[in-house]
């Protein structure tokens, strides 16, 4: 191997372990993919010979997944530092799981096994305010309607996850503005103290010196015991401007 | 629209092997994602086109049979997916608005560095045109062998050794050119 290799190899090697995913991105995708299912959204154009091949129970399941996430999502974020909307889905990885299990060659057999119940409560680490109110008793299944309640949290979901980008690139007037559009649109959404969190970060993102004491502590006065709180006062924590990389925005950036 | 399963050949004797989604998943999300960014995804479209890969990838699975390895089928289905976010995003320019800003050239050692090199990888690719850009991804930056590569593009063998070769000449004349700066 030549010099030029050498250095060639050790740059494709690099650049592979740069473009590599993170846990967040893992289960942000897992979860869209559990939403298109759910919704029967082919993502490519008719014609492309992608036809929806899942029956009615398996994207009721599909939809249950989603619920079930939320759950776990809480307890997920207590061991992982992601992203809000990341740590709501990551939840998936922790739920039942639908199995798409296939033969390769035929005979090809699909089994689906429809989530049977959610982690008893006692199973669950988990203080989430939003988790508990999406599950109404322990134990129980996940009330599956794909209707209005799964639409709208679906579509919460998504702006959580503009939030998460926004907040990312070091943008946290979009991000605030998002989660304006959200509080107007739908004031009663099931993921209140995430969006609480979001916002909270936000703020400290766009604002320096004691104001963002004041926002971590209303944080932490209405959601004390949120798994979100350490995220929350890391990103509201004294900075020193004059160091370069350390002001909020670069630092929420750099998660 | 044509995948790689397009004329599927099973070898007769080939032993049918169980295969879930959850474990392409979780054993192929990375090769995905690297490959999407590779062959020019901008990032604020990598999730929707990775969900794209793996809804696909979900409704394919079944029908997917041992012709090729499962990252050469994967590969197929990325390079489609990459190009029609490509097209999406031509026709509406406004999207590339989380488009990283360009960085100053930088000498071989500091692009030991993972973020630098990945960005240099992908301004790199984003140089050549689709034909090499998807042969230099797979080959180069994934390590698939040469014959995977040509199935995965339904192109001759030859051809794929052609494309190779011109992209990592192309290649290594940046980064001499790059050392020679600094």
């Amino acid at each position: 191997m030549t010099d030029l290799e050498a250095r060639e190899a050790r740059l494709l090697a690099a650049a592979r372990r740069g473009l590599s995913s993170t846990e967040a991105d893992r289960e942000r995708v897992r979860l869209g993919i559990a939403s298109a299912l759910a919704k029967n959204e082919p993502p490519e154009a008719k014609g492309s010979g992608l036809e929806a091949t899942g029956s009615p129970a398996l994207l009721k399941a599909v939809i249950g997944l989603g619920v079930a996430g939320i759950v776990a999502g809480g307890a997920y974020m207590a061991g992982h530092h992601v992203g809000f909307a990341a740590g709501v889905r990551a939840g998936l990885a922790a739920a039942p799981q639908v199995r798409s299990t296939v033969t390769l060659g035929p005979p090809v057999t699909r089994r689906e096994e429809t989530p049977t119940a959610l982690p008893a409560a006692s199973d669950t680490p988990l203080k989430s305010v939003s988790a508990r109110r999406l599950v109404p008793s322990a134990g129980a299944a996940p009330a599956v309607s794909p209707d209005v309640g799964e639409l709208e949290l679906d579509a919460e979901l998504r702006t959580l996850r503009r939030v998460e980008r926004a907040q990312r690139a070091g943008n946290p007037r979009l991000a605030l503005a998002l989660l304006d559009e959200l509080d107007r649109e739908r004031p009663h959404g099931p993921l209140a103290e995430e969006r609480a969190a979001a916002r909270a970060v936000a703020e400290c993102q766009s604002t320096f010196g004691p104001a963002r004491s004041v926002v971590a502590g209303r944080f932490r006065e209405r959601y004390g015991s949120s798994v979100y709180l350490p995220r929350v006062e890391a990103a509201c924590e004294e900075t020193d401007p004059s160091r370069p990389g350390d002001s909020p925005a670069e630092r929420e950036s750099q998660r | 629209m044509s995948f790689v399963t397009a004329t599927p050949l099973r070898a007769p004797d080939a032993e049918p092997v169980p295969v879930s989604f959850e474990r392409v998943y979780a054993d192929e999300f990375d090769f995905v994602w690297r490959c999407l960014q590779g062959l020019g995804v901008p990032k604020a479209q990598l999730d929707d086109a990775a969900q794209d890969v793996f809804v696909i990838v979900y409704r394919r699975l079944p029908s997917y049979e041992r012709r090729a390895s499962l990252r050469t089928w994967l590969y197929g289905i990325v390079r489609n997916v990459a190009y029609k976010e490509w097209r999406r995003v031509k026709r509406k320019p406004s999207e590339r608005l989380e488009e990283e800003p360009e960085s100053p050239e930088r000498g071989p050692e500091e692009l030991a560095r993972d973020e630098q090199a990945a960005r240099f990888i992908r301004r790199f690719v984003s140089s050549l045109d689709d034909r090499k850009r998807e042969v230099f991804v797979a080959c180069m930056l994934e390590q698939l062998s040469v014959p995977e590569v040509a199935q995965a593009l339904e192109i001759p063998l030859n051809t794929a050794y052609t494309r190779l070769r011109a992209a990592r000449l192309e290649f290594q004349r940046v980064l001499a050119s790059l050392e020679e700066k600094s």
